[in-house]
């Protein structure tokens, strides 16, 4: 997109201004902005001091009105309470992702843009991952039997699902 | 804290080789992760800290014959030790300044460390010189393996290793890459890396981490996002915009010889002259001529002196390394008049 001062280099800085409650948005190229007084430094200064707590605190107000989405029980196990994790910023015990499960979606959703992990699993898990995805690569294998129509191949396939305690 | 030989190179990380060690100072990989049945360390007890760091040593010594870790109580050593601790980036400051029972455990090559009681039960940490972050990844796989036998750790399939901030859930990585890029802050285009960066979710950030302001025209880039990304895509993130900034800062380098060779030269000079010679000098200053230098030594102008010499002035330059080495709390400008001494003696090696 072109910068719509000069018309020329491309914008790269996304400028809302709000003067009266009027809201005007501009796309500038650095130069221009720079014209106009915004320095993308100077933008990242004002932030750099900020606690998470505080970066969320408006959607934190949000929330507060809207009480049935906030957790109203405490952890059990560190007595946590959801609105001091959101002042602190911090969890007391593994405990409180369960506890807090409902609301801390939105949370994570705003911190990573995804609340589903992936990656790796603690050992204890792997081998429930593994019998996991060997039942995944059969039930494909059998999908794919059945689609050429390979009969046999497929019953014996699902002989062996069962053996592996599918249902 | 043995300091040893100051005139001895010190640290893996501060080798000056590896892959474009001259504009990559090190790279970084860090795990967070929770004991399943013992609160966060921010709410624990003292005595449940105790207990955390005493199961961590016992995962420690598991790790032996094969990599042999020194345990060191932060709790028991004085303020200019733990100091000197952070300063090699072996511990976090927050765990420096933090009090209660918490422990380091570092190898002889200072690459490997594992911190008990910091804002996490345990992190863990490997750290090479120049920009090899696959290779770093894979020596942590290594090494979380190993202890994930000894400890269980706190994880939920949805939200992954469990930390006591939301912004380590998930694989509880961080990987990040030590960054020298003079020329482009001569050029004024440091701000197009940040904008590089930050479009794709990755920060911008000073030597020693969150909080600090870059200087000396050091930076340190890190993934922001850390859950619903795998370790690998989160490694591949950093590697899609990395070599870019590297071409970008080689390609302005070249210019500059090109067009401004005499000007490079004579800033390059007078800092080292100043190094060279000063019996009074700043932290800041010092930084400031160090970056200089580090310039002059990797676009060939300072033919004489050695990167790894450079990182060991830059490191030893520091307050913690400098009151250790005088074996006293030192005043800011006592501090100013060893740091001289010291530079003129590791630049006359």
């Amino acid at each position: 997109m072109q910068c719509e001062k000069c018309q020329q280099n491309e914008a790269c800085v996304h400028l809302t201004d709000i003067v009266n409650n009027t809201k005007r948005e501009y796309r500038l190229c650095k130069e221009c902005a720079k014209i106009h007084g915004v320095s993308i430094q100077a933008q990242l200064q004002k932030f750099k001091n900020i606690t998470l707590p505080e970066f969320y605190a408006p959607s934190m107000e949000m929330k507060s009105e809207d009480s049935e989405e906030a957790p109203v029980e405490d952890c059990p196990h560190c007595k946590m309470s959801y609105s001091l994790f959101r002042k602190e910023g911090k969890f007391g015990c593994s405990h409180d992702y369960t506890v807090f499960r409902g609301s801390l979606v939105d949370l994570l959703e705003k911190i990573h843009a995804s609340t589903q992990h992936r990656g790796r699993t603690p050992g204890r898990f792997r081998e429930q991952d593994t019998h996991q995805s060997k039942l995944d690569s059969l039930r494909e294998d059998l999908l794919r039997a059945v689609q050429g129509e390979q009969y046999e191949k497929a019953a014996a396939i699902r002989d062996q699902m069962r053996l592996m305690g599918s249902q | 804290m043995s300091l040893g030989d100051f005139h001895q190179p010190v640290g893996e990380w501060l080798r000056g080789d590896g892959s474009d060690a001259d504009l990559v100072i090190s790279s970084r990989v860090r795990l967070a992760r929770n004991l399943t049945d013992v609160p966060f360390t921010t709410v624990a007890t003292d005595q449940q800290r105790s207990e955390v760091a005493a199961r961590i040593q016992k995962a420690i010594d598991a790790l032996r014959p094969g990599l042999a870790l020194k345990t060191q109580h932060l709790d028991e050593m004085d303020r200019i030790d733990r100091l000197v601790l952070v300063e090699r980036h072996l511990v976090s400051r927050e765990l420096a300044l933090s009090s209660g029972p918490r422990v380091v455990a570092y190898d002889e090559s200072e690459a490997y460390s594992l911190m008990g009681n910091e804002e996490d039960h345990l992190r863990l940490q490997v750290m090479k010189s120049g920009y090899c972050l696959d290779q770093a990844w894979q020596e942590m796989d290594q090494l979380e393996k190993a202890v994930d036998n000894e400890l269980q750790f706190a994880f939920d399939q949805q939200f992954g290793y469990l930390t006591a901030c939301p912004t380590n859930a998930g694989t509880g990585l961080r990987a990040s890459v030590m960054l020298h890029l003079p020329a482009m802050v001569i050029t004024g285009q440091i701000e197009e890396v940040t904008r590089a960066a930050t479009k794709i979710h990755l920060a911008v950030r000073g030597l020693f981490g969150e909080g600090t302001e870059a200087q000396g025209d050091f930076f340190q880039i890190s993934n922001q996002r850390t859950l619903g990304l795998s370790e690998s895509e989160i490694l591949q993130k950093i590697d899609s915009v990395l070599p870019n900034i590297l071409r970008y800062e080689r390609k302005l380098r070249e210019e500059l010889l090109e067009r401004r060779r005499e000007r490079i030269e004579d800033k390059v000079g007078r800092a080292f002259g100043i190094l060279s010679h000063a019996r009074v000098i700043t932290s800041k200053e010092a930084l400031e001529h160090l970056s200089l230098v580090r310039l002059g030594v990797s676009i060939g102008i300072l033919t004489d002196l050695k990167m790894e010499q450079v990182n060991r002035m830059f490191l030893f330059s520091q307050p913690g390394h400098l009151q250790a080495i005088g074996e006293q709390e030192m005043t800011s400008e006592d501090r100013d008049l060893k740091r001289a001494g010291l530079l003129r003696e590791i630049l006359a090696e």
